[in-house]
């Protein structure tokens, strides 16, 4: 732990010391970019040098933004001694400024909320030839808002969990035996079957058997007297144990004397 | 306000301090710092954890507002009266949310109107600012509609009364303030109105507490509980949370058997794309307007803001145990979880799915034809316009006849979503982009979604009351700025 901070330190300083003491006038790139559903100027705080170009690229950006720039020392709400840019569109030209003011420099999107601490907005830091960031009080706003809460959960991963699916109810077969039936059925999970036996929509007999595994069985269901000659519906149905249900089979018996 | 509270400020304010002294490098070794560091209460990064387990998703169970009770009832006339004021919500663990609520809840409580009973609904501002009510997609008189100019000063009261003369359907009410919607809603003024009607009992549709209003927003926080609220103009406002009924992406216990949801999209601009589980098919039964003619299948439900959809949900194709979420398919990872549904074994089954809902009226014919083109304007001071024109509260964009119907184009130049909403009367979907629309936005409606650089064709029925209403885009700070016209319906 004590040695990745050593190399980070060491990074940071790197790069401060490959900084050149009178670099050429250059241009530096801020991208209009969706973070995590918020849209932001990336990278939201610049530091350059008088001469320098900044331009403000529309060619990542998912939204409609315009741009405000606002002086050191100027109050963000003082709209009137700001320079504002008219709207641009996703892949637009970019904006693009000159800066030839040292100072802190505020700039801002108004459709997203860049006059609001947390809002699209962002810094130029403008120093002179070696002597460092200077000018009057940065125009950016009072950062007097609470701190943000960022809900960081992921997707859930999973959208259905448990057992929804119906067991299969298979080879169902029914036959006349004593004073009842005899229903024999394949099914491919544990659980339940039961098993109505109707006469003129009147049921005669029904029965609920357990299944304690998969496979085939056979049941009696015997009625309370002696079938009556006619023809008898007959329902069969599976349940598991999360109560998911097959589709019925529905056969036809029938007992002449 | 709380610890945990001051834990998040701290942690923040430390990340910030990093930033600024230490540059990006630094801000990695941070991290790593963080992660190998024992998470006591002690570390930000362990208060950092404890933050962000707090918009954990399916750990709140459903709340399920209050049906409000009236003060007075007779045969042909329910009285009802609100308080509109500040209140306390509990959203996130151990922390409270302020917000402003009707009688000082949210979301506010269920009003459940019958056809035929007239509603007399005396509302009492305490809310600090000047406020109105809009019974969205009600069909009321004008002086009732909560026109944006017409407000009820702060400390002044209002009663608003409602025929009740539609049919059955799921609305809502919220504040309409002039330039405010965006900000009122997103404090918590919304809630449910339902319209109820004997004449469909005998369809047997989920009741009781088998049929649930849900209320969905999005809205993102401060560390001290609070709303946090961001402008944008161009998109509108868009959350890093989704609520259901004021809770972070509940949970609710639903037995196997059928249920009956009333789907309100009440964020500010935020669209929902609704998935059962991975892509069950679900029952459309009704729109904004009340039922549709029979039941449509569906396997993602498209709310744009201010839209409803009632569904029914068989749980019976679940087994007993089973856990199924509802997603939004068309959201950012932490608003993709809206709610889930745990299964348990139920009782018998009373209700049913009928195989036809209702009969849609004819129309008279068109009597004139209108177009309005949307568009944004980006010069100066950014707005979005009808017609490339501002709210004017002295001009009326539109005169229809009353007992007429009309045609109504909008036409979408802009690269934004603009839900259309009409006050005071219905409309039939004629055509989206050319296209008749899906079965299931043929009945009526009161906001339809016009797509970017689409264009979309209505026909309004200017039926029962005349006077000024407007009409606007119903994303809420494209209506705020100023997405929106009148019109005045003529003898």
């Amino acid at each position: 732990v004590k040695r990745r901070l050593t190399v980070g330190a060491a990074l940071a300083a790197g790069a401060l010391a490959t900084l050149p003491a009178a670099a050429p006038a250059a241009t530096q790139t801020v991208f209009a970019q969706d973070s995590g559903g918020q849209l932001v100027w990336n990278p939201a705080a610049l530091s350059i040098r008088i001469g320098d170009t900044v331009e403000w690229s529309m060619a990542q950006a998912t939204g409609t933004h315009d741009l405000w720039v606002v002086p050191p020392g100027v109050d963000v709400h003082d709209t009137a001694n700001q320079e504002a840019y008219p709207v641009k569109f996703p892949g637009d030209a970019p904006y693009s400024r000159r800066f030839e003011t040292a100072g802190d420099w505020f700039y801002y999107c108004s459709l997203h909320g860049g006059r609001e601490p947390g809002g699209m907005n962002g810094t130029i830091a403008v120093a002179g030839s070696g002597t460092g960031p200077s000018g009057g009080a940065p125009g950016r706003p009072v950062s007097n808002a609470p701190a943000p809460a960022l809900n960081d959960w992921t997707a859930p991963a999973t959208l259905e969990e448990g057992d929804n699916t119906a067991p299969l109810l298979t080879a169902v077969a029914v036959k006349r035996a004593g004073r009842g039936a005899r229903v024999s059925f394949t099914v491919s999970e544990p659980g339940s079957v039961s098993i109505r036996l109707a006469r003129k929509g009147r049921t005669v007999k029904a029965k609920r058997v357990r299944v304690a595994a998969a496979g085939t069985q056979t049941v009696l269901v015997r009625a309370a007297k002696r079938l009556k000659a006619g023809r008898y519906a007959v329902r069969v149905r599976a349940a598991d144990a999360a109560a998911n249900e097959s589709r019925p089979a529905r056969l036809e018996l029938t007992i002449k004397r | 306000m709380s610890r945990q509270g001051d834990g998040m400020t701290d942690a923040f304010s430390r990340r910030d301090a990093l930033k600024r002294s230490f540059g990006a490098a630094a801000l990695v070794c941070s991290f790593d710092l963080d992660r190998f560091a024992r998470p006591t209460s002690k570390t930000a990064a362990a208060r950092r954890l404890k933050a962000s387990s707090v918009f954990e998703p399916f750990r709140a169970e459903l709340p399920v507002a209050p049906v409000l009770r009236p003060v007075k009832r007779t045969a042909k006339l329910e009285q009802y009266a609100l308080t509109m004021r500040d209140g306390l919500a509990d959203i996130l663990p151990g922390l409270e949310t302020p917000i402003l609520g009707y009688d000082g809840i949210y979301p506010g409580p269920t009003i459940r109107a019958t056809r035929g009973v007239k509603v007399e609904l005396r509302q009492i501002n305490q809310g600090g600012r000047d406020l109105n009510v809009h019974l969205h997609g009600g069909v009321t008189e004008p002086g009732s509609d909560g026109h944006p100019m017409d407000h009820i000063p702060n400390g002044a009261e209002r009663t608003y009364h409602y025929v009740n003369s539609q049919r059955a359907a799921t609305l809502w009410y919220h504040d309409h303030s002039h330039g405010e919607t965006s900000k009122t809603l997103f404090a918590g003024l919304a809630g449910f109105y339902i319209v109820e009607d004997p004449d469909e009992d005998d369809l047997e549709l989920p009741r009781g507490e088998y049929d649930v209003p849900l209320m969905l927003q999005d809205r993102s926080f401060n560390a001290d509980g609070s709303f946090r609220y961001r402008v944008d103009i161009d998109r509108g406002f868009r959350g890093d949370t989704v609520l259901v009924n004021g809770a972070i992406a509940p949970r609710m216990r639903v037995e196997r058997r059928l249920y009956r949801f009333r789907i309100l999209n009440a964020a500010n601009a935020r669209p929902f794309a609704l998935k059962l589980g991975n892509g069950r098919p679900f029952l459309q039964i009704a729109g904004d307007a009340g039922l549709l003619p029979k039941p449509e299948r569906r396997t993602v439900l498209t709310l744009e803001p201010a839209e409803r959809a009632d569904i029914l949900i068989d749980f019976r194709s679940f087994g007993a145990g089973a856990k199924v979420v509802l997603s939004n398919a068309d959201a950012e990872p932490t608003t993709s979880a809206v709610m889930r549904f745990d299964v348990v074994r139920g009782g018998k089954e009373e209700f049913r799915v009928p195989k036809r809902l209702r009969r849609m009226e004819q129309l008279p014919p068109v009597n004139e034809r209108r177009t309005f083109p949307l568009n944004f304007h980006g010069l100066g001071n950014v707005q979005w316009e009808i017609d490339g024109l501002s709210f004017g509260m002295d001009r009326v964009d539109a005169r229809p006849r009353a007992g007429t119907s009309e045609l109504w184009t909008f036409v979408n130049n802009s690269s934004r979503t603009h839900p259309m909403h009409l006050h005071g009367y219905h409309f039939q979907i004629v055509s989206m982009n050319g296209k008749p629309p899906i079965a299931a936005d043929a009945g009526w409606k009161d906001t339809v979604a016009v797509y970017p650089n689409q264009t979309v064709t209505v026909r309004p029925y200017f039926s029962d009351f005349k006077g000024r209403y407007v009409f606007h885009c119903h994303a809420a700070e494209h209506g705020d700025m100023s997405m929106m016209g009148q019109m005045e319906v003529v003898a």
